[in-house]
């Protein structure tokens, strides 16, 4: 009880003395709001992230390599993320030859001056018995006038699923959907520039250009519409009990995918950088924490034992300690991670190489405190009162408990505040060198951009560095207090 | 005779700070060739090596005019396979291998590279010696990361002494914000922000870093023009490390002064009115030269071993590149041949610190 009291009397002195400091103010603050986010983020962390982010079919509605939304405010062109609820909206409904066809009429208005980068149509309609199958066919009616005709049109099966999952960007259909719809520019098109773009066809203005001698697109803004048919072969089944189906149904829906995503951006995949950028919390402080206590405690420990004990052992501690020092860190490290990567094939690969990049990282990093705590014993030891509670028979365990411990307590604060960003930042740049683990750190998000984008894409680029450097800057900060208390002559 | 047991005192502090530095380099490489076998990591290699070349040779077989049997194919190619397995020593264990190699990193006889990535990062033919790979790249790394670290001690160096009378003016906590600032971004990532703004947006500095390699051959070959040329590349990223990297030596340089200026001596010589200069000179200057020159040299030895992740964002061809190309391509050679040569320079710049110890500071000579 004695030795907590005492170590809780020295942190709350520790407390004061950072608190009554800008930097430690900015430091707290930044801590606290850290923490709050990393472990919200952990508790919605949904199991197997890193399966989810690296393979997730969720991202497939996203637009890829898309800026935020608010990069509009800095002159970037962006089509907004479009999405209509069909099970809203009601059909024209009509009988023909036992098919019964619904037909939705959807508008469309296209402000910004670029093209959608996709369509799709999702539905997942538990049809009543005796819809044998759905043809779906759309239709779009462009803003010059122009009618492009099926651009899709298919037969879904639907006796044994209930899923529909349409892109409507595949060329076929567009191709001689623009074809018909403008005849006298046919002999110009080119089947492939449709085949590579076809969205560029559906939402832009075609002309021919004399000098490029082909045809040239522009983006076309203007009010567009939609005439989805669903068309479903039925067998002794009321259109009614199809709408009430379709309005009961899991999802049904147009999206018209955009240039521009949400809060943040998405990445070459779509993957929505705003949600691995906050999964990244957690992961980075773990990291930085588990190294940081780790050193620490092995610091002390070495150091106290070097320290008080003497002998063959302090001799020991010291030599490795100096041996460590000199090994070079980062390039050891690179070749243990590589190594690591390329020889290991288990299911569990990301756990064992972080594992190995944590174990490297602690063995390097416990020297330079145990060197501190071993001389701050050497003197605590040869003071009077350590004298005076031995010969009272004082075991070595109170003496380090109560006298050394206690006094310790600033270098052991200091000694975790420093390592923690090292760990972080360690890691980020073996991620980006291209060593990756898999977890969805911020290191990781970044080699990616390297690896996959282009240095321009800015929004996958600057937010995880700014994270990196937000976490960091809090123990610099944190540091910076700390070290007013751990060397008193820094003080003004 | 008082002389005579001080030196003989020296010496063997000397003799023992040898020793010790000198298992710390065997252990650096050790362990480096430990990891190399024991992850399996050099087999991987290996048996990828000698897996394509058994593939090459059966194709040679099957495409020739008269082309042999098919048993009889398959027993040239076992037997082809059986050689190179004992030519790679693939038949003993990783410990046979790597071994011999290890010792003759320790002897300077560092072989040839295998890998066409690291001899491509030198700009020299596949299975050059190791030496010409890394005599190559090393002037290199010391036109970019040398010079920008010599250039941010220079500025620390002017600055420090600065701003150490006017601890807690604007221009002080200007400083120690910018340095906190510094310390927090990685360098390689204000890299990264640098090629964004300046190559890509501004188009002001180039975008690809190895044809720096012509100027810089040019330039060590004694043609002053092409100095033009190097500097264009070198540019940015002196820039760039310059000012991640002043901020915390700034920082390092005033905490190293500082705490001698809070000392008594210096207070007796400010109260006897000695001139500001003096002080500096000789009250302040002098007794914090000793860490200031362990952290002077010790930076520089560091920077012979290039940046790697730095260099690696800006494809610089030096050092750091060329380490992480080894490791990449799995070149055993290079790789022992690096680790040892970035050691080798920290532990001699360690063991000539303990030397400049005993000149600078009397109380360690007596």
């Amino acid at each position: 009880m004695s030795l907590l009291s005492k170590m809780y009397e020295s942190w709350s002195w520790i407390r004061k003395e950072i608190l009554s400091q800008v930097s430690g103010k900015v430091a707290f603050v930044l801590l606290i709001a850290l923490i709050v986010v990393s472990v919200y983020a952990a508790i919605l962390m949904p199991p197997d992230y890193a399966k989810y982010w690296d393979v997730g079919s969720k991202w497939v509605d996203n637009p890829y390599n898309a800026p935020p939304e608010w990069a509009s405010y800095l002159g970037y062109v962006c089509v907004p993320q479009t999405f209509y609820d069909l099970r809203t909206v009601k059909p024209g409904v009509s009988e023909v030859s036992g098919r019964v066809v619904f037909t939705y009429n959807i508008t469309y208005d296209l402000s910004a001056r670029d093209y959608p980068q996709g369509l799709r149509i999702r539905a997942n309609i538990v049809v009543p018995q005796g819809v044998r199958n759905a043809r779906i066919r759309v239709d779009i009616i462009k803003p010059d006038g122009a009618r492009l005709p099926a651009i899709i049109d298919t037969y879904v099966d639907l006796t044994n699923t209930s899923l529909i999952d349409l892109n409507l960007d595949k060329p076929e259909g567009i191709v001689t959907a623009v074809m018909s719809a403008y005849r006298d520019l046919v002999k110009f098109l080119s089947v492939e520039e449709i085949s590579i773009f076809p969205m560029k066809y559906i939402f832009g203005n075609l002309s021919y250009s004399e000098t490029l001698k082909k045809v040239e697109t522009t983006p076309l803004p203007g009010r567009y519409m939609f005439v989805i048919d669903f068309s479903f072969r039925v067998f002794n089944v009321q259109p009614q009990e199809i709408l009430r189906a379709v309005e009961k149904s899991k999802e049904f829906s147009l999206l018209i995918k955009g240039t521009c995503y949400g809060l943040m951006g998405t990445d070459y995949k779509g993957r929505d950088l705003a949600e691995g950028l906050f999964y990244g919390f957690p992961i980075a402080l773990a990291i930085g924490l588990l190294v940081a206590l780790a050193s620490t405690a092995i610091g002390v420990v070495a150091g106290l034992v070097s320290g008080y004990y003497g002998g063959f052992i302090d001799e020991l501690i010291q030599r490795t300690v100096d041996v460590m020092g000199s090994i070079p860190l980062l390039p050891i490290l690179i070749l243990i991670a590589q190594s690591i990567a390329k020889t290991y094939t288990g299911e569990d690969k990301p756990i064992v190489m972080l594992t190995a990049i944590f174990a490297v990282l602690i063995a390097f990093s416990w020297g330079g405190l145990a060197i501190i705590i071993r001389s701050m014993t050497l003197s605590i030891k040869s003071e009077l009162y350590v004298e005076a509670a031995k010969a009272v028979g004082a075991s070595n365990l109170r003496i380090i408990s109560k006298h050394i411990l206690p006094q310790i307590v600033p270098y052991i604060a200091a000694s975790l505040v420093y390592s923690t960003p090292n760990a972080i930042l360690t890691e980020a740049g073996l991620s980006v060198l291209g060593i990756r683990h898999g977890y969805p750190t911020w290191g990781n998000i970044l080699s990616e951009a390297r690896q996959n984008g282009t240095i321009s894409q800015w929004w996958w680029i600057l937010p995880p560095g700014f994270l990196i450097a937000i976490v960091s800057l809090t123990f610099v900060l944190l540091g910076l207090a700390l070290e007013k208390v751990v060397e008193p002559k820094l003080r003004r | 005779m008082f002389v005579w047991v001080c030196l003989v005192g020296v010496a063997t502090v000397l003799a023992r700070r040898a020793v010790f530095l000198a298992l710390a380099l065997l252990i650096a490489v050790f362990l480096t060739g430990f990891i190399l076998g024991a992850t399996g990591y050099i087999d991987t290699i290996i048996n990828s090596i000698i897996n394509e070349e058994v593939r090459a040779y059966r194709q040679a077989l099957t495409s020739s005019p008269q082309k042999p049997p098919a048993e009889e194919i398959e027993k040239l190619v076992a037997q082809r396979r059986q050689e190179l397995i004992a030519y790679w020593g693939m038949d003993k264990p990783w410990q046979a291998r790597i071994i011999p190699m290890v010792i003759n990193t320790f002897i300077l006889n560092l072989g040839r590279s295998p890998s066409p990535e690291v001899t491509n990062v030198a700009g020299l033919q596949p299975n050059s010696l190791v030496s010409d790979v890394i005599a190559a790249c090393l002037p290199r790394t010391i036109f970019m990361i040398t010079l920008a670290e010599a250039i941010t001690i220079l500025i620390a160096l002017a600055v420090g002494p600065f701003i150490v009378y006017r601890i807690g003016s604007f221009i002080d906590r200007f400083i120690v914000a910018y340095a906190a600032l510094m310390n927090a971004f990685p360098i390689w990532w204000v890299a990264l922000v640098m090629l964004l703004v300046f190559s890509y947006d501004l188009g002001v500095a180039p975008k690809q870093f190895r044809p720096v390699v012509t100027y810089i051959n040019a330039l060590l070959l004694g043609d002053l023009n092409a100095l033009i040329g190097v500097l264009n590349y070198v540019w940015l990223p002196i820039v760039t490390i310059v000012i991640v990297l002043s901020g915390p030596w700034i920082y390092g340089v005033r905490a190293m002064l500082i705490r001698i200026v809070k000392e008594d001596f210096v207070t007796a010589a400010i109260a006897r009115g000695l001139p500001e200069k003096q002080i500096l000179r000789r009250y302040i200057i002098r007794p914090a030269a000793s860490p200031i020159v362990t952290n002077v040299l010790l930076g520089l030895a560091g920077t012979l071993g290039g940046y790697i992740i730095t260099e690696s964002v800006f494809d610089w061809p030096g050092m750091g590149t060329l380490y992480y190309a080894a490791v990449t391509s799995g070149d055993a050679q290079t790789i022992l041949a690096l680790t040892y040569i970035f050691t080798l320079v920290y532990v001699i710049a360690r063991f000539i610190l303990e030397v400049l110890y005993i000149i600078l500071d009397p109380r360690v000579r007596l």
